[in-house]
């Protein structure tokens, strides 16, 4: 396993922190108090300097506490970043590729070296939960008789990512939290995830309205879409989702989800959007870069997949839907 | 070639309608070949995962610039959609006459995936399938064109080509888990 960093922190679960503030500039660490041990648990990333210029992403793992054998429940979510968070991606661990590690653990990795900036060692971690908003909290609660299952014991990673440099500002440094609230029974309906990534993207200098769409078949039926966000770097114009039928046509007039702002894109709560049975979701990325700017030297300037903000792009998908079959992800 | 440089020039004769040819890559070469009914194509896992065919069209009678590519596999059944990539490309004019996305650039051709297979019934891999090609360009000209064909998962190496078929099996109900050795489909 190639790992450039691995240390043990002062971080846990259950363990109180974070979460104040509000977005722009410097508001100090949020603060997030963690629940009571009887109504939830905390994952709690501690504070790490982002120095002037650098992009750092840390990969932390954490398990889910619990009574074995005995599925822990959730329906309700609060997560919170310090300002100048790129994004929290919570995960379960699945295949060990070049990434793994035990609960307490951190994998540091820093300006787009190391193994928690290779995408493929996660492609089969389904995702969690995730929030872009820095400098805020984001309070969520699965509509009534959804919620989401845990094992005791179960492998998460929460894989948080801050840039100080000229696209985005950490004046505070890394920082972040997110709470799990339990639920008293277990719910009729369970939620999956999808994580929809379109990594074989190529943006240039000059490059206007530059188009990536896909379409992610499921194998759902009644599926109902509860939440969605959608992600890019600077380049990114518009993002948008729709829901296809099984010949793949778009079934809304509009797109369920729509994202002009790249840096603190939303997370859309609250929708009520079926699936039609035998189609998916669709979701587009346009980008735009202006014929100054430089992403890979080597590369004709281009701007193409990676996590790296200042000089490489993305087109991610987070949708959150019920009732779950499986998690899976799409490409 | 970007946007900035695009001079979106005609390819053709303005006086006739958009003509377009299938065309596919195996990603390791920048070479497009043509595609025939009947043809196998090869599934290429690409830097994402999954399994995916490089499509793209050779056309003429249509402008050259940011010309939309929207690629598809469909079940010849019932017509279900089974992939669908869709992006925009400056096309190259060859001494042919006909324009073609540069193949050089993966990006420039419509990844159209077909595998992880989300289906519970389907394999894909082997099956064959509708291979739909859609270009138009910025100024209304369009044309469709498909192929029967035989996506298969061709790669040499013995892992790598067990992962292919893995994840080009239909979707268990348990779930699938496909790993370098091929996995449990």
């Amino acid at each position: 396993m190639m790992i450039d960093a691995m240390k043990r922190l002062m971080m846990g679960v259950g363990v109180a922190l974070l979460a104040v503030g509000c977005g722009g500039g410097s508001k100090g660490d949020v603060i997030l108090d963690p629940p009571a041990a009887s109504e939830g648990f905390q994952l709690n990333v501690p504070k790490f300097d982002v120095a002037a210029g650098d992009e750092v992403q840390n990969c932390y793992f954490y398990a889910v506490p619990g009574t074995p054998g005995q599925d822990v429940w959730i329906n309700h979510f609060k997560l919170a970043a310090n300002v100048g968070t790129h994004h929290v991606n919570i995960f379960r661990v699945k295949t060990i590729v070049g990434l793994s590690g035990n609960p307490g653990d951190v994998v540091e990795s820093k300006n787009g070296m190391g193994p928690c900036f290779v995408s493929s060692n996660w492609a089969d971690w389904p995702l969690v939960v995730n929030t872009q908003q820095g400098g805020s909290t984001v309070d969520w609660t699965m509509p009534d008789g959804v919620g989401q299952r845990f094992t005791p014991g179960e492998l998460l990673m929460v894989q948080i990512h801050f840039v100080n440099a000229t696209t985005q500002q950490a004046p505070d440094g890394g920082r972040g939290a997110a709470n799990f609230y339990y639920m008293q029974a277990p719910p009729a309906n369970e939620m999956g995830t999808i994580f929809a990534t379109n990594q074989n993207i190529r943006v240039c200098p000059g490059d206007n309205d530059k188009t990536f769409e896909t379409h992610c078949k499921t194998p759902l039926t009644g599926a109902t879409i509860i939440a969605a966000n959608g992600h890019f770097h600077s380049r990114g114009v518009e993002f948008t989702m729709n829901v296809t039928d099984a010949l793949g046509n778009d079934m809304l007039p509009q797109p369920f989800y729509t994202s002009d702002t790249w840096n603190e894109p939303p997370m859309t709560l609250g929708l009520d959007i079926k699936i039609p049975d035998g189609g998916g979701v669709s979701w587009t990325c346009e980008f735009s870069a202006d014929p100054s700017s430089c992403g890979n030297p080597n590369d004709s300037c281009c701007f193409t997949f990676g996590g790296k903000v200042e000089s490489q792009e993305h087109c991610n998908a987070f949708i959150y839907y019920y009732p779950k079959i499986q998690d899976y992800s799409c490409f | 070639m970007d946007a900035a440089t695009c001079d979106d020039s005609f390819i053709g004769d303005p006086s006739l309608p958009p003509e377009a040819v299938l065309v596919i890559t195996d990603g390791l070469s920048s070479l497009l070949t043509d595609v025939h009914d009947g043809d196998l194509v090869p599934l290429v896992r690409p830097p994402q995962g999954g399994q995916v065919t490089y499509a793209g069209a050779r056309v003429r009678n249509i402008n050259r610039c940011s010309v939309q590519l929207r690629g598809r596999f469909r079940d010849p059944a019932t017509n279900v959609e089974l992939g669908f990539d869709g992006r925009n490309t400056d096309l190259v004019v060859g001494a042919d006459g006909w324009g073609r996305p540069d193949g050089s650039q993966l990006a420039n051709l419509a990844n159209v995936p077909l595998c992880p297979d989300n289906d519970p019934v389907r394999d894909n891999a082997g099956v064959p399938a509708i291979l739909e090609m859609a270009v138009a360009d910025q100024h209304g000209h369009s044309v469709t064109v498909s192929q029967m064909v035989t996506p298969t998962c061709t790669v040499s190496d013995p892992a790598m080509r067990a992962l292919c078929n893995c994840e080009c099996s239909h979707l268990p109900a348990s779930g699938r888990m496909c790993g370098l050795d091929g996995g449990t489909p």
